[in-house]
């Protein structure tokens, strides 16, 4: 999977489809979804290409990281963090590794 | 509560999608292949996948059934798939068979267990009724052409594993600045 691509798809997933969640922030969901999928996507890309690690932990901790993220980063409500983190992680999994087989 | 209720739900159903699907998140094995070189050094003699096993043929009633894939050239090849999560693993052993071609018998036999490794044997001939040869094992892995090769190209995939390492490393400093950013800004 080239890497524009999956920086993409997960900006859409991360950024923008995030944003309606946090809309009265104006740019700042785009900017840390874009951050969120410049440091993911090709960090689980080279994990998925050149080890051979069960893909249940880097989806664990990225659950957890990415609704530190929203909550410190973002607004200060923890449910919604994770509401967001777990619908964008499990769809941005499925589509991960449906481009990556 | 409801709220917490409502979360551990949707948690419980984001883990049962997956496991429901079937996904296999790991990183696929490819067949493993075993190869052969040098048949033709086998003067005399016939290489012989043995199959063991119960009943080999619907209309075989032995109790035990032995039959052999004679290998008489060196592009025949010995595949072994991968059968998802149900695999018996007893389906990898590989016995192989040197056989006289005058008597008819056995002299040399040897077992190799298919898994992860492809193997390519080097057969140099036959000594003393063994068979002299060497093997070379790979990685039995799906090569990604994005970040993994070899040969004239291995300069672009160094170049490819690079860029990826550097965008995934501008990208958590970048968080992690936001991160320290956030925390003086409150501290104040």
């Amino acid at each position: 999977m080239p890497l524009f691509y999956i920086i993409l798809s997960f900006f859409i997933l991360k950024g923008l489809l995030t944003w309606p969640f946090y809309y009265k922030l104006n740019w700042k969901p785009l900017a840390i979804g874009f951050l969120l999928a410049l440091a993911e996507a090709p960090f689980l890309t080279l994990l998925y290409q050149d080890t051979e690690i069960n893909f249940w932990i880097p989806f664990f901790f990225l659950f957890v990281f990415d609704a530190a993220v929203c909550f410190l980063l973002l607004q200060k409500l923890w449910w919604k963090a994770i509401i967001v983190s777990i619908l964008f992680n499990c769809i941005g999994f499925v589509l991960f590794i449906l481009l990556n087989s | 509560m409801k709220r917490f209720l409502l979360l551990s739900l949707l948690l419980l159903a984001g883990l049962t999608i997956f496991a429901d699907a079937g996904i296999n998140i790991q990183r696929q094995h490819a067949r493993v292949i075993f190869s052969f070189s040098g048949i033709s050094n086998l003067q005399g003699y016939k290489l012989i996948q043995t199959h063991v096993g119960y009943y080999a043929k619907e209309d075989d009633k032995r109790p035990y059934a032995r039959l052999g894939t004679i290998i008489n050239d060196d592009d025949h090849t010995i595949n072994i798939q991968e059968g998802g999560k149900n695999w018996d693993e007893s389906d990898r052993d590989i016995y192989l068979s040197l056989v006289d071609s005058l008597t008819g018998k056995t002299v040399d036999s040897f077992e190799y267990f298919a898994k992860d490794y492809s193997i390519h044997f080097k057969i140099a001939g036959v000594k003393d009724g063994r068979m002299q040869y060497r093997t070379d094992s790979t990685r039995a892995v799906y090569q990604y052409l994005l970040l993994n090769g070899e040969g004239d190209n291995a300069a672009a995939f160094r170049r490819n594993r690079l860029i990826f390492i550097a965008c995934s490393a501008v990208g958590f400093m970048l968080l992690i600045g936001l991160f320290v950013r956030n925390k003086n800004k409150n501290s104040k």
